[in-house]
């Protein structure tokens, strides 16, 4: 027994050069005790290589950890170690980083091509205002020069046609500002949807106010029974041009000739900016991103002013962080930023009360939300958002939207979060504005 | 910075963990990556049943998470043995364990090369024949680690009383073992 002592202790390194030195004669001197010391190195060596057997499976693991809810909360627990704030002077440089320059680059030029697609097919309108009078009502005679008519905007129309006119049949109308400043250009194109009911509205108000209500409603009949070509341009440039503040007025584009009249808004926007919440300061993962990359496109439908409900697409990354099993029972952190394509539904919400005015600018703050999932089945991805477009012409409106994302996937049986923040911005058309 | 938790001591993860503050979950996680295997093999080999083994180990880590007191269980190993211990005890309460000592047959099965998968099988049998008090001490010091000290804490016996069961325990597998073994040293 004292020599199988011996020999363990040897295997424990648990003698001293000493009993080493005397262990080692004794071993040169004892054939037994040779054989018995192999024995156990045997020994020794079939207990560890026994104990790699009994190494937990990753199912096993998988499950504890699952019972133990542990694991989804592995994420959150590392972005909270995101504690240090880069210096102004880095954010500088990242903003001029080639993601963020290219990202400005690519909506830019985004912007571009749209704006550059609206003027080929678009009828550019401008038009006069003398303080708070507009010179834009024209009545036309039959068989006479056009005779313009001042109208007070303030003054709904009163006085706006003169007794000589009343005694004249009107054939045409070829301009007419209503009391809010809607134009409707009859002679360029047709009427429909919104700007029609406007329009009869508008004659309806004319049918009260003065005697020619029967004229003017058969006029609009003709004029909406028309040939007319839709395509053709109808400029008009006024030297007395200036600033109107109110709505629709736009010194730079005047689009209501082109009307589709859809209640729909299509949007483009692209990330300038991200923050990868879920993501480690001690980890930098560095791809060549595309400048598509992190790019949103969305379809609305415009319920009213106030609601939208639409879909979206993105293309964009999410960095993520999980936990895997090996077979050999390790457990390895996996960090990767991977691209998304994800498909969502939108809710918008454009409150009334919200909506302003800055000179010709039109301003329309919103909050949204969406809920949608990646189409290769890499997650569900939940959003909500704030913003605000800016309506540069009837139609068009720039806009910037800072958005919260959390993206939930799975590894296993696993449930990880992968969240980030960050700014778009990009363009948008409402059809039927 | 994210904090490296393998160059932590067990008294700081057990410290962590009982706080159970936003790091308790990744201390925990190395904790189980430092025992688990040897637990799981303690609960294996005591119990002879894999899927109850497989419960009790995770039964074992559960409770760990859920009770570590730092000031109490300043010795990670130890903590976990003794839960693993107490679980498999409850659960043999309720179960005869049987040994088939038939299965020591295929001992004589002719076996050329130790490193074959089957010697394996040969270990892993012969300590599930050791009598329980000499196959746990074996377990705790080859298959957890642990020094006699802790073994003879966690079995409530004397250190040399431990040593020497594991040395029996030690001798007595060489012996299931033996044509096996001169095989290797000759």
């Amino acid at each position: 027994m004292e020599n199988e002592f011996l020999i363990f202790d040897y295997i424990d390194g648990k003698l001293s050069p000493q009993q080493e030195e005397a262990f080692f004669n004794l071993l040169s001197q004892n054939e037994e005790l040779r054989t018995e010391f192999k024995q156990q190195l045997a020994l020794k060596t079939a207990f560890t290589k026994d104990l790699h057997t009994f190494v937990p499976s990753p199912e096993t693991t998988m499950s504890l950890f699952s019972k133990m809810g542990i694991g989804a909360g592995v994420g959150a627990a590392t972005s909270t170690l995101v504690n240090t704030s880069p210096s102004l002077f880095s954010k500088i440089v990242t903003f001029i980083g080639s993601t963020a320059f290219k990202s400005v680059a690519v909506t830019l030029l985004t912007a571009g091509i749209t704006f550059f697609g609206l003027l080929k097919y678009e009828v550019i309108e401008w038009y006069d205002e003398e303080g708070n009078t507009t010179k834009n009502l024209t009545v036309n005679k039959v068989n006479e020069t056009p005779k313009p008519q001042e109208i007070n905007a303030n003054n709904n129309l009163n006085g706006g046609v003169s007794s000589d006119d009343q005694e004249q049949q009107i054939k045409i109308v070829e301009k007419i500002v209503d009391r809010n400043k809607f134009i409707f250009t009859f002679d360029t194109l047709k009427l429909s949807g919104n700007e029609k009911i406007k329009a009869i509205e508008f004659f309806n108000s004319l049918k009260n106010e003065n005697t020619q209500s029967d004229i003017v409603e058969n006029n609009l009949i003709e004029i909406d029974n028309a040939s007319i070509n839709p395509l053709k341009p109808n400029f008009s440039f006024n030297p007395n041009f200036s600033i109107n503040n109110e709505r629709y007025n736009s010194p730079i584009l005047n689009l209501s000739n082109f009307n589709i009249d859809l209640p729909i808004s299509v949007e483009y926007t692209n990330a300038l900016q991200k923050s990868m919440l879920s993501n480690n300061n001690d980890i930098n993962i560095n791809r060549d991103y595309s400048g598509l990359l992190n790019s949103r496109i969305s379809l609305f439908y415009n319920h009213n002013s106030q609601f939208q409900f639409g879909v979206e697409y993105r293309s964009e990354d999410f960095f993520q962080e999980f936990n895997i099993i090996d077979g050999s029972g390790r457990l390895l952190t996996y960090y990767q930023q991977p691209e998304f394509n994800l498909v969502s539904g939108v809710f918008r919400y454009l409150p009334n009360f919200s909506k302003f005015n800055i000179s010709f600018l039109e301003f329309e703050p919103f909050v949204l939300a969406s809920y949608g999932a990646d189409l290769s089945g890499g997650g569900i991805v939940a959003r909500a958002g704030a913003g605000l477009n800016c309506y540069v012409s009837d139609n068009v409106y720039v806009q910037a939207l800072y958005d919260y994302s959390n993206l939930n996937f799975k590894q296993g049986d696993m449930n990880y979060n992968s969240r980030k923040t960050g700014l778009n911005l990009g363009i948008g058309w409402n059809f039927n504005k | 910075m994210q904090k490296d938790f393998s160059k932590y001591s067990d008294a700081d993860l057990a410290l962590i963990i009982s706080e159970k503050g936003i790091h308790a979950e990744k201390a925990f996680m190395e904790v189980y990556k430092r025992y688990s295997t040897g637990i799981n093999a303690y609960c294996t080999k005591i119990l002879n049943d894999r899927i109850t083994a497989e419960d009790i180990f995770q039964e074992t880590f559960i409770k760990f998470y859920e009770s570590v007191n730092p000031k109490v269980n300043t010795n990670i190993a130890g903590f976990l043995v003794t839960i693993a211990r107490n679980l498999c005890l409850n659960h043999k309460r309720n179960r005869k364990q049987k040994v088939d000592i038939t299965e020591m047959e295929f001992l004589s099965y002719d076996v050329q090369n130790y490193e074959n998968v089957q010697m394996l099988e040969f270990v892993n049998t012969a300590v599930d024949l050791l009598d329980d008090e000499y196959k746990e001490a074996l377990i705790l010091r080859e298959y957890n680690n642990m020094e006699y000290d802790e073994i003879a804490q966690v079995l409530n016996i004397t250190a040399i009383n431990a040593k020497t069961r594991v040395c029996r325990a030690k001798k007595k597998v060489k012996e299931l073992l033996k044509p096996y073994l001169k095989e290797i040293t000759n």
